[in-house]
């Protein structure tokens, strides 16, 4: 950046980056599961937002760019900690009903509850955690579509992907997901799943 | 273009149109509801309610889903998944003193680039 440039960048930037600071700061959140080092990843991403602005072209995507160096940052920080996010993934069933174009989950939940109720029963709280407990690459683009409404193309360039593996990455991410909360209701009593014959 | 949820519902239960509930063992294969059939319909449910599908593709699974009885639910309970992500995360906001120190960042930088 040249000397001029920080003064220069100042007021575009806070026009067009600083908008966006609450939703880099949810993203940031659903990536780290922890509101401190969410806060730590939101300045990291803005100082390098500022620092590299020269390199955005105004009236592009800046919320897809900020949410790029945020995740780029988090990825970083990550790397030094692998053994936290092989740990994490373990405990996901990456496979929950990936290959079934009828949803196992919905099966059930059509004959136990199919107006979806008990998805009101299950608290804000207890989603997150569901949506902290993905490997990263599913949450990342669970977040980027259902949280904030990125399309395929969209995620395809802020995470480096095709977008073939986009749809895969959304369609496993959330089957995983409709399966820990349905059983989440099931375990809390939201739903009563009558037994079923077993067929010979 | 696809129509909205209470459309749908409506349509359904006050047996509008052209509704052909399936039989038992229709679970994949539906020769009542055209153009698509129920395992078309349900592949592309994802791209539907990402808006992802053109027009013509969009109404060809709206469609089946307006008068498919098996595969509706399975759209209203994939709606109420994603209604309850978006929930989930919406009430979030930066808080005022990480805003603050985000400024004071950006401010110091500024200092040193200038």
């Amino acid at each position: 950046m040249t000397d001029a440039a920080p003064k220069a960048a100042s007021a575009d930037f806070r026009e067009e980056a600083l908008p966006h600071m609450d939703a880099v700061f949810r993203f940031a959140l659903r990536l780290s599961g922890n509101k401190d080092e969410a806060e730590d990843l939101v300045q990291e991403t803005f100082l390098r937002a500022y620092r590299s602005w020269a390199q955005y072209t105004p009236g592009t995507r800046c919320k897809s760019w900020l949410f790029t160096i945020c995740r780029n940052v988090f990825l970083r920080q990550r790397e030094r900690d692998q053994r936290h996010e092989e740990i994490v993934s373990e405990t996901v069933d990456r496979s929950a009903g990936a290959f079934d174009v009828v949803n196992p989950v919905w099966v059930r939940a059509v004959e136990a509850d199919p107006e979806g109720d008990f998805f009101r029963s299950i608290v804000d709280e207890e989603v997150l955690r569901r949506i902290q407990e993905l490997p990263e690459d599913y949450r990342t683009a669970v977040v980027l579509s259902d949280l904030e409404g990125f399309t395929y193309q969209e995620i395809s360039e802020m995470t480096g992907v095709p977008v073939g593996t986009v749809k895969s990455r959304l369609f496993r991410g959330r089957r995983i997901l409709q399966k820990a909360l349905y059983d989440y209701a099931v375990s809390m009593g939201y739903i009563r799943e009558t037994p079923r014959e077993t067929e010979e | 273009m696809s129509m909205s949820f209470f459309e749908r519902l409506r349509r359904l239960l006050g047996g509008e149109g052209d509704h052909h509930p399936h039989s038992e063992e229709g679970e994949v294969e539906c020769t009542t509801c055209r153009p698509i059939s129920c395992l078309e319909a349900l592949e592309r449910v994802h791209e539907y309610l990402d808006g992802e599908l053109d027009d013509a593709s969009a109404a060809d699974v709206a469609h089946h889903f307006n008068v498919c009885q098996k595969c509706f639910p399975h759209l209203r309970l994939e709606e109420r998944f994603r209604e309850v992500l978006r929930e989930s995360g919406a009430r979030d906001r930066c808080p005022e003193h990480l805003r603050s120190q985000v400024m004071e960042l950006l401010a110091a930088e500024g200092r040193e680039g200038g």
